[in-house]
């Protein structure tokens, strides 16, 4: 059961990573939503609704029109304004990191979890046969007789 | 009254950082006296920055323009409640409101503990007082809102037009006591640290400050994510704003510490664990204070730009050196022997619990930090942007919630097979039969799938929670189901309190998934007379009315609503043109039902009265408000008195 659980949690999970979240429809919507507006305003330029934002999706318009490509449009923004311009780092070299870095630490700490709860159940583990092989029958036995003379003082007490 | 307000602020500095130091002194030395004069100083600090607040209202209340900061944020055409809300408009006056909380705070905490924790609460008052002694001396003298203008302008700037809005009333109001709050604990923590005093006792003290400012930081965010909705104008509600961000960080970090506590109540374990928690949260809180007012990051909260970031920058340096060297230092006594039954225990979901909260507000920590590491790494600027962290956290969250279903399920101590399966089979079951449903209806996109198929797994194992509760009590008291469902609940306040915040929870997962993976979006120009359709509505432009107000011009487009061909009603989205105020502001009009917003912007006009639109449909976005509310409800059942506190117990 318990593998059969953690299996079909790892397929969900797999699903997840790979699965896109879908945008809004369009293809205009979609390439904006890769573009910061640049009115200082620190949203999308699927999300403003500035006078700049309705510029660059004119021009994003324009260039499907023409018949560009999502790549090639992306590059004429950063052309333009710099890398500053796309609303999330590229997905490699160096700002490969601002992407790998958060799954990497969750990885690392499930790893250092796993270590330490193995540690904790081990040691559990080991005191729990310490603790049996350490206490005899005569030890028992004479635990039961000085619990059995405790009880009877009480009792008379 | 400014004079009186100045007065008062000086006052309460020299006093808190005299009842600091009288706190540190008693301690070390034994005077009793001395102890009893910090904690008299404290409600004399409270007293005085209460005298200080009072004065800063009847100043904007009395439109006292001759302040520099009743000139920039109010004016006479306000109404009083946003006239009171432009007490924390500004950096100044949210600055007051910061120390005027923890002052409060400070004085319910020491009378509390009046005849409680005698070892801790000198070095508690100590803390609470350092940190207030810091927004003090802010307000003395680098930011004070009784500064006097060299001429007395006739009117007032008056508030953003973006704070204008009821949420902003209760946004930052909330989000500060959260912020605020989590000094408590960390003042109890820093107490157990210098003392050595490292067992439960300071968490048991401190559940209920957390829990409060726990709930209160994550109202705080919804009311910000309601403002963002109904007042920014871009059909969403939370934008991975910097500011936004900050003040989610510790909200994540109070709850991983939230659940990593019951660990130590119960086993004694997790104790370093349970420190670093709190010390980041705390940390976070005061981050989060400062990108707000200090300017340091662009972002849409630049109205509270100042210059008092670099002091901020040394306190949080301060808090996290202090915090740390006293943790290292007491390394060696918090180090507990840690032992755990089985692999698959509740303790062990916690720590994974743990981790992906703490990794959550890692990764949201990382994208904002990362564009400084690029421009100082290669030179070169980059933004990271709100799909950055929809992408990054999406999977988090989604992990979080499944945990959200397994956690409760697992038995303390050891699960074994049978438990297993008895606790996961029926939920497993449902949660398959919900996922056919979904994908036999129209949801097809894995990723709705699987979202709303956990959301349906973690209702249907709390559900299932409730009736065994119920049905065990009836059977074994012969209580009525509902009697039973009642005593249940009154009978375990934490335990259910805690489910209840973990359905409002999932309520605002649901809102959050459906308004992002299925919003709809038609951006038209019409002339009037013209139609254009966005979902099932089609909405008819009947023209432009342009009419004044007191403080603005207001130009509103008039718009006839139909669904599948029944008349709605009509909807006028408008934009504001606030006097004094250059850019102006979008008035979105929102139609809320149960199962979606529709959502209408008016962007822009020509003279021939043709007008633009973003026409949105945002489904569900009702449950995310909804789920706060029932988070609410969790919040105050958990904060209730439990009978097992009355007789020692966890």
């Amino acid at each position: 059961m318990k593998r059969t659980l953690l299996t079909i949690l790892s397929v969900r999970l797999l699903i997840l990573m790979v699965a896109t979240p879908v945008l809004a429809d369009g293809a205009v919507d979609a390439i904006a939503n890769e573009l910061m507006c640049q009115c200082g305003c620190t949203k999308t330029v699927a999300s403003c609704d500035c006078g700049t934002a309705e510029q660059m999706r004119q021009t994003i318009k324009a260039y499907l029109d023409q018949g560009k490509s999502k790549e090639e449009i992306l590059a004429y923004f950063v052309g333009q304004y710099g890398e500053v311009v796309l609303s999330t780092p590229t997905k490699r070299g160096f700002n490969l990191i601002a992407w790998v870095v958060p799954f990497a630490g969750i990885v690392l700490g499930a790893g250092a979890v796993y270590l330490a709860l193995r540690k904790w159940v081990f040691r559990s583990q080991e005191l729990e046969e310490v603790t049996v092989e350490e206490v005899t029958d005569a030890e028992v036995a004479e635990y039961e007789e000085r619990l059995r003379r405790d009880l009877a003082a009480f009792d008379g007490s | 009254m400014p004079e009186l307000g100045n007065a008062a602020l000086l006052v309460s500095l020299l006093v808190a950082a005299y009842a600091m130091v009288a706190a540190l002194l008693a301690v070390r030395k034994g005077y009793g006296e001395l102890l009893q004069s910090s904690r008299n100083s404290i409600y004399v600090v409270a007293a005085f920055t209460t005298i200080a607040s009072i004065a800063l209202l009847f100043a904007l209340i009395g439109r006292d323009f001759s302040l520099k900061y009743v000139a920039e944020y109010s004016s006479r055409d306000m109404t009083l409640f946003y006239t009171i809300s432009a007490f924390w408009g500004g950096n100044e006056g949210s600055l007051l409101l910061w120390a005027w909380t923890l002052a409060l705070f400070a004085t319910v905490v020491v009378w509390q503990n009046r005849e409680r924790h005698r070892d801790l609460m000198p070095y508690v008052m100590a803390v609470m007082m350092g940190t207030e002694t810091f927004f003090l001396f802010l307000l003395t003298f680098i930011a004070s809102p009784f500064t006097r203008l060299a001429v007395t302008p006739p009117d007032g700037n008056g508030l953003n037009p973006l704070l204008q809005n009821p949420g902003m009333f209760f946004h930052p109001t909330t989000l500060y006591l959260g912020y605020v709050g989590f000094t408590i604990p960390y003042a109890f923590a820093m107490a157990a640290l210098i003392t050595g005093n490292l067992g439960s006792e300071w968490i048991k003290s401190t559940r209920r400050w957390t829990l409060f400012a726990w709930f209160f930081l994550g109202l705080g965010n919804i009311f910000g994510a309601q403002w963002a909705y109904v007042e920014l104008g871009w059909g969403g509600y939370w934008g991975w704003d910097p500011v936004e961000s900050a003040s989610f960080m510790p909200w994540l970090t109070g709850t991983a510490y939230l659940h990593s506590v019951m660990i130590q109540q119960r086993r004694s374990a997790l104790k370093v664990w349970n420190m670093v928690l709190i010390i980041v949260t705390f940390a976070l809180s005061i981050f989060g204070t400062m990108l707000t007012r200090s300017g340091i990051l662009s972002s849409v909260h630049t109205f509270g730009q100042s210059n008092i970031g670099p002091m901020f920058v040394g306190f949080l340096g301060l808090i996290v050196i202090f915090s740390v060297a006293l943790l290292v230092e007491r390394l060696d006594r918090l180090q507990s022997e840690n032992e755990l039954d089985s692999l698959v225990s509740r303790e062990s979901s916690f720590l994974f619990n743990n981790l992906l909260l703490v990794g959550a507000a890692f990764a949201t920590f990382w994208g904002t930090v990362f564009p400084l590491v690029s421009e100082a790494v290669r030179g070169v600027k980059i933004t990271v942007g709100p799909p950055f962290f929809n992408q990054v956290n999406a999977p988090i969250f989604l992990a979080i919630i499944v945990l959200m279903g397994i956690c409760p399920l697992i038995g303390w101590r050891r699960a074994s097979t049978e438990n297993l399966i008895r606790n996961f089979l029926y939920p497993f079951i449902a949660t398959m039969v919900f996922a056919l449903v979904l994908f036999m209806g129209s949801i097809r996109e894995s990723y709705a799938v699987v979202a709303f198929s956990l959301c349906a797994f973690v209702v249907a194992t709390i559900l299932l929670e409730f009736y065994r509760g119920t049905r065990a009590r009836h059977r074994t008291l012969s209580e009525g189901y509902l009697a039973a469902l009642f005593n249940l609940i009154w009978q375990n306040k934490p335990r259910y309190g805690g489910y209840f915040v973990h359905l409002g929870i999932i309520l605002i997962a649901v809102g959050v998934a459906a308004s992002s993976l299925y919003k709809m979006e038609n951006q038209v120009t019409l002339r009037p007379g013209e139609s254009a359709t966005v979902k099932d509505y089609n909405l008819t432009y009947k023209g432009l009315n342009q009419y004044p107000t007191a403080s603005k011009q207001v130009v509103a487009a008039n718009l006839e609503v139909s669904q599948n061909g029944k008349y709605l009603g009509n909807m006028a989205p408008a934009k504001e043109f606030h006097r004094g105020h250059e850019q102006p502001n979008t008035e979105v009009d929102v139609r809320t039902t149960l199962i979606e917003d529709l959502y209408l912007i008016l962007t822009g006009w020509e003279d021939d009265g043709t007008a633009n639109f973003r026409l949105i449909v945002n489904p569900m976005v009702i449950w995310i408000w909804i789920g706060g509310v029932v988070l609410l409800f969790g919040t105050v059942i958990a904060f209730l008195p439990d009978r097992r506190e009355r007789v020692g117990g966890g």
